[in-house]
């Protein structure tokens, strides 16, 4: 009984802290979204309103993007609505400690 | 008469769409912004001056060449790989270094990392545009959702990205040396473009070694544990990274095994400009260790398509194997730097000499 106990609180627990690890709460706004595509440059880049700030474990969701056949012709700015998933507090953390496993992608280099 | 269909240089391949999954990272900006570089201001902004230069602004212009037909180049795929990895490496360095600019406040820092983001997407440009020639789209709708952002410390940001920099002009220089002697090797325009490319890859190394030499503390103590970890992380990534595209290296000419160690070599060398130790890849045993990594990983990829729990089993064993071998390398005595063995920098290259009285800024 006190094994099954054990097994049900620990079970309790570990969905807890599963459920508390993939909360997320989502920001919405406008943002500027700057684009250039062709073959003197290439970027794009995204000006978060004033308050929305990215940390670590957060994902970044454009809603609009330009069709680009070709060469956008130096840089497009536009306006679009973005999505900020700000990561809970948990996983922002475990990203901020464990950072050393993602570091292929660091050091992978042309 | 019949008349012959317009058959384009790409015709006889469907699109293929290349997909940019860049890099996304956050850092401790507050960090970096509590640097303090007055006492090397001088450097920093001879540093400066020599990216408002642009040395490569009239570079990246495509010629002729470029419309040739690549249908039938030797290793069209793999090129195509080289190509989407490179643009890959180069967009998330162009991103980094935004992030950079749009936080920081020192006004020469941020302008040195707005200079090297442009760089970045300068070379990421002109990648791209030689994916389209080969009927490669990119799909920029994966950026549309960034995938989730990656958190590291400033500190290993230097360490890393001086490494990527610094090894990125070993790879491309030994490539463009090596096709100069051998010309019938050239399989794509793209790689005559590299010898003032790479430069712009050493630049930008000048400058996190720079910002190192600024902060001793950064280049000793237990740091310089942090400094053999990069080395080896940078160095065992690419020879890992090649061996499984020898054949690439093979359409160019090249061993795989030669050409890594060629680049590790002159990395290694460049590398004591500014770190106290580097690798002892002199020593047989270093190499002996890599190519058994090599052999474990080759196993491993042989084992990939398989899902049964013996062969999770043995991927995991190789893993370990992978693992144990590289604490192995890395816990090979280093070899200091000493003023015998400092690299003198790149012949031809621009170099800060400081300030003596009377004297201007020698170039």
């Amino acid at each position: 009984m006190r094994v099954l106990l054990s097994g049900i609180i620990l079970g309790a627990a570990s969905a807890a802290l599963w459920r508390w690890y993939n909360h997320q709460t989502t920001q919405e706004g406008e943002a500027t979204v700057h684009l250039q595509s062709e073959h003197e440059h290439f970027h794009l880049h995204v000006d978060l309103p004033t308050g929305m700030e990215v940390q670590p474990g957060d994902t970044v969701i454009i809603e609009s993007l330009p069709q680009i056949e070709g060469d956008t012709h130096g840089e497009i700015a536009y306006i679009s609505k973005v999505r900020l998933q700000k990561a809970s507090w948990l996983r922002r953390n475990l990203i901020k400690q464990s950072s050393l496993v993602e570091i292929g992608e660091l050091v992978e280099h042309p | 008469m019949e008349v012959m269909p317009d058959l384009s240089r790409t015709t006889r391949h469907a699109l293929q769409e290349a997909i940019l999954q860049p890099r996304f990272y956050t850092t401790d900006f507050d960090e970096i912004d509590r640097l303090g570089i007055a006492h090397m201001q001088d450097e920093f902004e001879w540093t400066l001056g020599q990216f408002a230069n642009d040395y490569n602004k009239g570079h990246f212009v495509r010629n002729e060449e470029f419309e040739a037909n690549f249908d039938d180049m030797p290793e069209r795929s793999t090129f195509i790989d080289f190509l989407e990895r490179s643009c890959t490496a180069e967009f998330s360095g162009c991103l980094l270094y935004a992030e950079m600019y749009k936080h920081l406040h020192d006004p020469t820092l941020r302008t040195i990392f707005k200079y090297m983001s442009r760089d970045e997407g300068r070379h990421a440009g002109f990648l791209n545009k030689s994916m389209r020639d080969l009927n490669v789209a990119l799909d920029l709708g994966m950026l549309q959702t960034r995938k989730q952002y990656t958190h590291f410390k400033p500190k290993f940001i230097y360490y890393a990205t001086y490494l990527s920099e610094k090894i990125g002009y070993a790879r491309y220089i030994t490539i463009y040396r090596h096709l100069q002697q051998h010309p019938q090797d050239i399989i794509h325009p793209i790689f005559k473009w590299f010898e003032q490319w790479c430069n712009d890859e050493y630049r930008h190394g000048e400058f996190f070694a720079l910002l190192m030499r600024s902060q001793p503390e950064l280049l000793r103590g237990a740091n310089v544990r942090w400094i053999r970890f990069f080395l080896l992380a940078v160095y065992a990534t690419m020879y890992l990274n090649d061996a499984r595209r020898a054949d690439f290296y093979a359409a160019l000419g090249l061993d795989w095994r030669q050409y890594d160690q060629d680049v590790i070599r002159l990395t290694n060398r460049i590398v004591t400009q500014v770190f106290p130790v580097s690798l002892p890849i002199d020593n047989p045993k270093f190499y002996q260790h890599l190519d058994a990594c090599v052999a474990y990983d080759r196993q491993m990829q042989a084992l990939a398509r398989r899902k049964d729990p013996l062969a999770l089993a043995q991927q995991a064993r190789l893993r370990a194997a992978i693992g144990a071998r590289l604490a192995t390398v890395y816990m090979m005595k280093p070899v200091p730097t000493t003023r015998e063995n400092r690299w003198p920098g790149l012949a031809g290259f621009p170099h800060y000499r400081p300030l003596t009285a009377g004297e201007g800024v020698v170039v």
